[in-house]
């Protein structure tokens, strides 16, 4: 795939992520993502919602180079990902990410500091350098007096600041977050979302972050909703988590894709599955348009749709004529 | 600063180990036990070889030889470099013997050999047996301990100063074939002095010969084989006849000039052992041969070199024994060589258990930007620091492990008063040391990069999961271990059959031609079948510790006691691979532990019984001379019967043998063993014995009867050579006998090739012999007497009262002997089994205990939830010892089941080994106490449930919040 210069300068490019998990015995496999398209800049603010199971930490995964897709790509800054091993990633997850799990992911038989200070000697940071760096970047998350403690003692807001300072003190281009306040309580949350804005602010630096939460997902520039490990929607700065309906943006993925919500599927079911699309203008606005074709014959039954790929399906064929999956 | 990273690293190192003692324990557990048992078995045979050698070198006659190396210096040259080395401190003493050193003579000339031989012409005169080389020493000779090592086991005495009769000393070997005892008078020996031909066609014939006679020599000494060997070397034991030198002078006008020409005399020397490094062979040579150029230097002639030649003659007995040591050196490896691939497993699970339990750890290094490179430095560094650790303990532990093989005077039985001996083997053992390093070293690094590659390649997501994947293995997998297990439990079977049966005696097995005996049987059936058996076991035993408990589920899950926690036990049962690594090596320790205990009992057993039916009474004594002695032993009041053991030498066919005679109302009393009465039984023999019939009935060794081709029934024809001394002739006569019976061990330590009469046929044999101018009483003159005592009688004190008798030679005491037995030259086996036992039993001990609660530790979130959920702490004890107990019982007896055939197929090697050694002569039974494998299972069951005990109360205990929270 050829990037264009554009693509180039984009901090994550990625095309086409499938994500499919072999099923145990005789269980199916499991799709967890299907065709994820996502561009970011650098110094974007995305939170990543839906609902449970829909994909979102499989993604945040596989856009770390923690897990590797089963199909698609992944760029940054133009540089594929996708085929590294993992030492090839190493300079990749020393340079460019930061992880931030919801349980923390200390190492437990270390206290704060060498949690923090053993990143840095990956890194090849000299001994008292990082012993410097740590405890600096540990007194600004408000933790120095808690630094020599183990994990175990740690509060569970205290622990996510070992983590986020794990994370900062390499200085990231991009924070991957997955639920970073899931474990806290109201206070806490505020602080560290506090402190991921003001390095959003003041690094430039891009977060990528899965969150349930209403007030977490506030702080991002925009919002993509995940359904059924698709890209169904974007929400701006108007987002109400809880009723994600009010405030969708239908996304058209870059490749001319365009993802619809189950309920809106639904909907337009009724109708069959032909349409005709046409861009209108109505003053300074563009809406599309979308009539039933006249013929969007199914032979009258009821319609229903494949779990894969989406398309209209007649359960009794057994077999999604389109992508083969069973219907069964 | 490369310092400071490297003081760092050790620092961050013995951190972790120190947070993690679980995970430590399991591998450390692994390389202190590999090293110490390499280094202890190295340590104890270096040790043991300088016991042997200093043994050796004790009991040898003289280890240096000089002769002249001209002719014009003869005996008295000798002698005068005898006396210039008196003084010297290496040199403990020294004579002049006149014969050969070796049985081949080599002059300077090249052509001809001068031979020494002598005959009992009238004893022998066809010759049968050969010429025996004579000896001739000065009147000092019983000066010199070199004469006290020939008369160390010796009746009579070394007496041959009086130059005007003729005095022989004789081995016990002419003795006994022409019934001579101290006293007898051998009316004519020849010795002649031949110059033979060595090489060409004419070779071996005498060119020039002077045979002398010697008329009535009278014995004045018979003597055990000299020389230090063990039972396995008798037969280099030498038929030498000893004279007086002045002898050879009467005979001077040809004999002496003709002997000095080839220059027939040696100057034997006998070192101060305390001046040689007898530790080291190689060394000690060059310290004899260093004395050996030395006393040369001191007989500088007037050629200004040296007139004397010398010769190492430790140097060719030692060879033998360094290659025994060797022999020793791989059945100590064989032994142990399971015992070392259980501490290499170990090891190697050990270390795959603390990588599991890194997994995740290893995962967030990666996530944090490690890469594999300083991962790995990580966790190999770690495995060096607890390496260096646990070789340094392991190396003290076999310095301890040696001692234990060395002071084991019986299995699990020690001599721990001797501290000298524990300071034998307190050293710095180089060879030890590297050897055990080494190969551990070696088996760690290899598992560290392997499995840690394994780990380290893992995805980050794959290794963050909480979990650990259940791999069966290969085996499993395609259920190869159950064929493993039928074939290891079918060969075992066959064992248990040949050794407890004679079912592979039956007529069908001879029409097909299977021997299991054969080597190819023995390579297919125990060879394989040992390993078979013992992997087989061991992989299928996760597989049987879950199947069994589940099948028998409604027996233990219907008590009451389980009621309430059954459907969490029978899940866990379903569902726990993190048991599966421990039952394999509890298998694997126990099966090890059975065998070493049951082969332990069973080898302190065989030399027990060996002892008791050598003696065959409570009390075996000999005597200097024939006679009747029966009166005299009977006076004591504690002897409750006697039974004298007279002997005749005869043949029969072309065997030769010798006729025990016994006394048929006694023999019953006697200890028999009833191996070799297969045709006919032991009491129906014994009982045949007794009853007179037409023809005298006897006993036949088995060994003879193969030879003689003779069965029960049939006659056979005992041939005694007559000696008539009025007419100077020797005759045949010849006594019909019946064959009643076989055996294989007679009481006395009569053997297989002998045969075993009552009194009236000897009577008859001697009457024949004496050309029937004998006339005996009631009593038949013997030098052997087997005696029993009454019960309740104080058999120590009873053998001092013996030991006063006249002419009293030599006593052996049952009890006294049993009880001695460890002291006796065991080779280490018992020490060795000792040693198997207790590592293998420590290394289930440390398995259980160290993995047990590893795996509880892993359940601790798991309790926590029940114990949120509402489960009483009870409840939470009853599940983990009910799930842990079902399985580990399991184990244990699988383990047990497997141990008890290992011993059964491992009994052949036992046996031969043992035969080798010389350390039991019956066969092999195996002896099953059942008490020991009941103690054995129970020590692992109680190591596991302490393990479990320990773990489920700081479960019980701990805080709720801090257990289900994630970390």
């Amino acid at each position: 795939m050829e990037l264009t210069e554009t693509q180039s300068k984009q901090l994550i490019l990625a095309r086409n992520l499938y994500a499919i998990y072999k099923g145990k015995g005789d269980s199916q496999n499991v799709v967890a993502l299907s065709g994820i398209n996502l561009d970011m800049k650098d110094g974007e603010f995305i939170s990543i919602v839906g609902p449970s199971g829909s994909g979102k930490s499989s993604l945040l995964r596989i856009l770390g180079g923690l897990q590797n897709p089963s199909a698609g790509r992944i760029f940054y800054h133009g540089n594929e990902i996708t085929k590294l091993d993992e030492d090839a990633l190493v300079p990749f997850r020393r340079n460019y990410i930061g992880y931030v799990f919801q349980e923390g992911n200390l190492i437990p038989t270390q206290s704060a500091f060498m949690n923090v200070v053993q990143t840095l000697r990956f890194a090849g940071v000299e001994r008292n350098d990082a012993r410097a760096r740590a405890t600096e970047t540990l007194d600004k998350l408000g933790i120095k007096h808690r630094m020599h403690a183990l994990p175990s003692k740690l509060s569970g807001g205290e622990r996510q600041r070992v983590a986020i300072a794990r994370t900062l003190v390499m200085k990231p281009k991009v924070i991957f977050a997955d639920e970073p306040t899931g474990n806290l309580d109201y206070e806490n949350s505020e602080a560290v979302m506090g402190l991921f804005k003001d390095l959003h602010r003041e690094e430039n630096t891009a977060f990528l972050v899965v969150t349930h939460s209403k007030h977490t997902s506030k702080y991002a520039d925009r919002s993509i909703e995940l359904r059924d490990g698709r890209f169904v929607g974007e929400h701006g700065l108007d987002m109400d988590i809880d009723d994600l309906d009010l405030s969708r943006k239908v996304l058209i993925q870059p490749d001319g894709t365009l993802n619809l919500p189950l309920e809106m599927l639904k909907l337009l079911s009724m109708y069959g599955n032909l349409w005709d699309f046409s861009v209108v203008k109505e003053g300074d606005s563009h809406y599309i348009k979308a009539t039933p074709a006249e013929v969007s014959d199914l032979g009258g039954h009821k319609h229903e749709f494949c779990p894969v790929c989406k398309k209209a399906v007649k359960p009794s064929d057994g077999q999604c004529n389109s992508c083969g999956a069973s219907l069964m | 600063m490369g310092i400071m990273n490297i003081l760092d690293s050790a620092f961050h190192s013995f951190q972790s180990i120190l947070r993690n003692k679980r995970r430590s324990t399991a591998m450390i557990a692994g390389i202190i036990l590999g090293v110490s048992i390499l280094s202890g078995i190295i340590i104890y045979t270096e040790v043991l070889q300088q016991e042997n050698f200093e043994s050796i070198v004790d009991s040898a006659e003289y280890e240096v030889s000089f002769k002249v190396i001209e002719s014009i210096h003869g005996e008295s040259h000798l002698w005068d470099v005898s006396s210039l080395i008196q003084n010297d401190v290496r040199i403990e003493s020294s004579t002049v013997i006149t014969g050969p050193r070796t049985s081949v003579f080599d002059n300077e000339k090249n052509s001809f050999v001068l031979t020494l031989s002598s005959e009992l012409e009238d004893l022998d005169p066809e010759s049968e047996l050969s010429a025996f080389t004579p000896l001739f020493v000065r009147d000092n000779f019983t000066d010199t301990s070199i004469s006290d090592k020939i008369t160390s086991s010796i009746v009579g005495s070394f007496n041959l100063t009086s130059t005007e009769t003729n005095q022989t000393v004789i081995p016990e070997i002419i003795a006994t074939q022409f019934n001579l005892q101290v006293g007898s008078i051998i009316e004519h020996i020849n010795i002649t002095v031949a110059e033979t031909v060595e090489r060409g066609p004419s070779a071996g014939v005498p060119a020039k010969s002077e045979t002398f006679t010697l008329e009535n020599v009278e014995v004045t000494g018979i003597y055990s084989s000299s020389g230090g060997a063990a039972g396995l070397f008798a037969n280099f034991e030498s038929s030498k006849l000893y004279f007086n030198t002045a002898i050879l002078d009467r005979f001077g006008e040809n004999v002496m000039p003709l002997i000095n020409e080839y220059k027939y005399q040696y100057l034997a020397v006998k070192i101060n052992s305390n001046e040689f490094t007898i530790t080291d062979l190689d060394l000690m040579n060059t310290e004899i041969n260093t004395l050996i150029n030395d006393i040369s230097q001191l007989a500088i002639g007037e050629s200004g070199d040296t007139t004397i030649e010398g010769t190492n003659e430790i140097e060719q007995l030692l060879g033998p024994f360094e290659i025994l040591n060797v022999l020793l050196i791989i059945f100590d490896v064989i032994l142990v060589l399971p015992l070392v691939i259980l501490c290499l497993y170990l090891l190697s699970f050990g270390l795959e258990l603390a990588l599991e339990e890194r997994k995740r750890e290893i995962g967030i290094f990666k996530v944090q930007g490690a890469d594999s490179k300083q991962i790995f430095t990580m966790i190999r560094n770690e495995s060096l620091v607890l390496f260096s650790l646990g070789a340094t303990i392991g190396y003290l532990s076999s310095i301890f492990g040696a001692w234990i093989i060395g002071s084991a005077t019986g299995f699990m039985e020690f001599d721990l008063d001797n501290i000298n001996q524990f300071n034998q083997f307190v050293s710095f053992n180089v060879a030890a040391l590297v050897t055990s390093v080494l190969i551990i070293l070696a088996v760690l690094t290899i598992n560290v990069y392997k499995k840690g590659r394994e780990f380290i390649d893992l995805e980050v997501t794959e290794a963050v999961q909480r979990g650990s994947k259940i791999k069966k293995g290969f085996f499993r997998r395609n259920n190869l271990d159950i064929f493993m297990v039928a074939y290891g439990l079918l060969a075992g079977l066959i064992n248990i059959l040949i050794w407890e049966t004679q079912f592979f005696e039956a007529e069908f097995f001879k029409k097909i031609n299977f021997d299991p005996n054969t080597f190819i049987w023995t390579l297919i059936i125990d060879f394989l079948g040992i390993i078979f058996l013992w992997l087989g076991a061991a992989i299928s035993g996760a597989r049987i510790a879950k199947w069994l408990p589940q099948k028998s589920e409604r027996l233990f899950l219907s008590l009451p006691k389980l009621k309430n926690v059954a459907l969490i036990i029978r899940s866990g049962l379903k569902r726990r691979g993190d048991i599966d690594n421990l039952v394999f090596i509890i298998v694997l320790t126990l099966s090890i532990s059975t065998l070493a205990g049951i082969q332990g009992v069973t080898d302190q057993a065989l030399a027990e019984d060996t002892l008791e039916y050598n003696i065959g009474a409570d009390y075996k004594i000999t005597f200097s001379s024939r006679s009747n002695r029966s009166a005299d032993i009977m006076q004591y009041t504690g002897v409750k019967e006697v039974m004298e053991l007279p002997t005749v030498s005869a043949s029969v066919l072309s065997s030769s043998t010798t006729v025990y005679g016994m006394n048929p109302d006694i023999i019953s009393s006697l200890l028999w063993h009833d191996l070799g009465f297969e045709e006919v039984s032991l009491e129906k023999a014994l009982a045949d014995f007794k009853v007179k019939g037409d023809i005298p009935k006897v006993m036949i060794g088995t060994l003879l009867a193969e030879e003689l081709t003779a069965s029960i029934g049939d006659e056979i024809n005992l041939r005694v050579k007559i000696a008539d001394p009025v007419e100077n002739v020797t005759d045949i006569a010849r006594l019909k006998v019946k064959v009643i019976g076989t055996f294989n061990h007679a009481p006395g330590g009569v053997d297989q090739d002998s045969i075993v009469a009552n009194y009236d046929t000897i009577t008859e044999l001697q009457s024949l012999i004496a050309n029937n101018t004998l006339v005996y009483d009631d009593q038949i003159p013997a030098n052997t007497y087997l005696v029993n005592a009454k019960n309740g009688v104080d058999k120590n004190a009873l053998e001092r009262d013996f030991t006063s008798l006249e002419g009293y030679n030599e006593i052996r005491n049952v009890e006294r002997e049993i009880s001695e037995i460890g002291q006796e030259n065991n080779y280490g086996i018992p020490g060795l089994l000792t040693m198997m036992y207790l590592t293998s039993l420590i290394a289930s001990i440390i398995s259980a205990f160290a993995f047990s609660a590893i795996i509880m530790e892993r359940r601790k979130r798991e309790f926590a939830v029940l114990q949120t959920v509402g489960a009483t702490s009870t409840q939470i004890y009853t599940t983990a010892f009910g799930e842990n107990f079902l399985v580990m019982l399991t184990s244990v007896i699988w383990g047990t089941i497997a141990g008890l055939g290992l011993s059964y197929l491992m009994n052949g090697f036992f046996a031969f080994i043992g035969e080798f050694l010389g350390r039991g002569e019956l066969p092999r039974t195996i002896v099953l106490e059942w008490n020991t494998l009941i103690i054995n299972g129970l020590i692992i069951l109680v190591g596991m449930l302490s393990a479990t005990l320990i773990s489920v109360i700081s479960s019980v205990r701990q805080d709720l919040t801090e257990a289900t929270r994630t970390i």
